[in-house]
């Protein structure tokens, strides 16, 4: 705030009320119908769903959860084909997750390090978190499990870079500029 | 994300295209997050350029300013001191403002981006956001006192 006059002060801690303007309520049912999912056949009424494919995006950004509390169970044999494929790729990718886990956990001395990787954790967890339920209660499609596979291995990418980093760490100064040069 | 769309745009219709078409393509795009930003900056940044690829398209103007600004247009005014600021006069004010100027000062003051992460997002240079940035709080301040007079 150093070197701002009051103006720019106001403004700046006044950001969130300058954030009072809801869009419209059908401006979501647009979006719902340009996303593209198979349809549903439901066994509750399936009001606002589209809420929640909206709030996923929505959670990174803004912070802040719309979930509706009711179950749709998947009804038809591909759907069911969708959740047994899921929990199978996600048993998998959790159990390596675990592992690399450990391994880094075990190896980052630095705070700082480990906070930050936990606050990057944290986010990808959350999104996983949401979207995992938008699939598990309304919407068991390949195209939403794709993109959950797609989170758990940025999850692992993410581990496996501070994991390469650290093993850079470990080797002597000559060969960590080697590496260096020969990946430029 | 909306209220970003709002503020670029300067209008509802516009906002709540720009917000469908962010979204639709955020999530198709899902695969592309490659996780070097937070998701958050990431779905904002796909809403902040296609709000500014909307005002492109009703033609934008920047001047273009290279050296140093002219120093009356960054000193505070003293009767400034005196002044109540109001959100919603504030917001007034920002929306009278022309569309490069409105854009600059939202960008900078209200998303939080920088000089440089704004002279990347609309094509300018650094130096252009910052005379830019000047000029148009030069502006917003005219435009509140004369509301505050109004107001009285």
């Amino acid at each position: 705030m150093q070197g701002k006059d009051k103006l720019e002060k106001f403004i700046i801690e006044n950001r969130e009320a300058f954030d009072a303007s809801e869009p419209k309520e059908d401006n979501w049912t647009r979006i719902e119908s340009q996303l593209n999912f198979e349809a549903q056949p439901v066994s509750k009424p399936n009001v606002g769903w589209y809420w929640k494919a909206a709030v996923f995006l929505l959670l990174g950004a803004v912070g802040y959860l719309l979930v509706d509390r009711y179950e749709v169970q998947p009804t038809n044999d591909l759907e069911a084909s969708n959740v047994e494929k899921f929990q199978e790729l996600e048993t998998f990718y959790t159990s390596l997750i675990a592992n690399k886990k450990e391994r880094l956990e075990s190896e980052l001395d630095s705070e700082v390090a480990t906070v930050n990787l936990k606050v990057e954790m944290q986010e990808l967890d959350d999104i996983y978190a949401d979207l995992k339920e938008l699939f598990l209660e309304s919407q068991p499609s390949e195209q939403v499990m794709e993109r959950l596979i797609h989170l758990l291995r940025q999850k692992l990418r993410v581990m496996d870079g501070q994991l390469e980093i650290l093993e850079r760490e470990k080797l002597p100064e000559s060969m960590q500029e080697e590496l260096m040069d020969s990946s430029i | 994300m909306y209220n970003t769309c709002l503020r670029i745009t300067g209008n509802e219709m516009d906002a709540e295209d720009v917000l469908q078409e962010s979204f639709v393509s955020a999530f198709k795009n899902l695969s592309s997050f490659k996780g070097s930003a937070s998701f958050g900056s990431w779905l904002k940044r796909i809403v902040v350029n296609n709000a500014i690829n909307a005002v492109k398209k009703r033609r934008m103007n920047f001047e273009s300013v290279d050296g140093k600004e002219d120093e009356s247009a960054i000193a505070e005014p003293v009767e400034e001191a005196n002044l109540s600021y109001d959100v919603g006069l504030v917001k007034e004010g920002i929306s009278k403002l022309p569309e490069g100027y409105r854009l600059v000062l939202t960008l900078y003051l209200i998303e939080g981006y920088d000089h440089k992460e704004i002279g990347q997002i609309l094509d300018i240079t650094e130096s252009t956001s910052k005379s830019q940035f000047n000029r148009s709080k030069k502006k917003l301040r005219e435009i509140l006192k004369e509301e505050l007079k109004y107001a009285g």
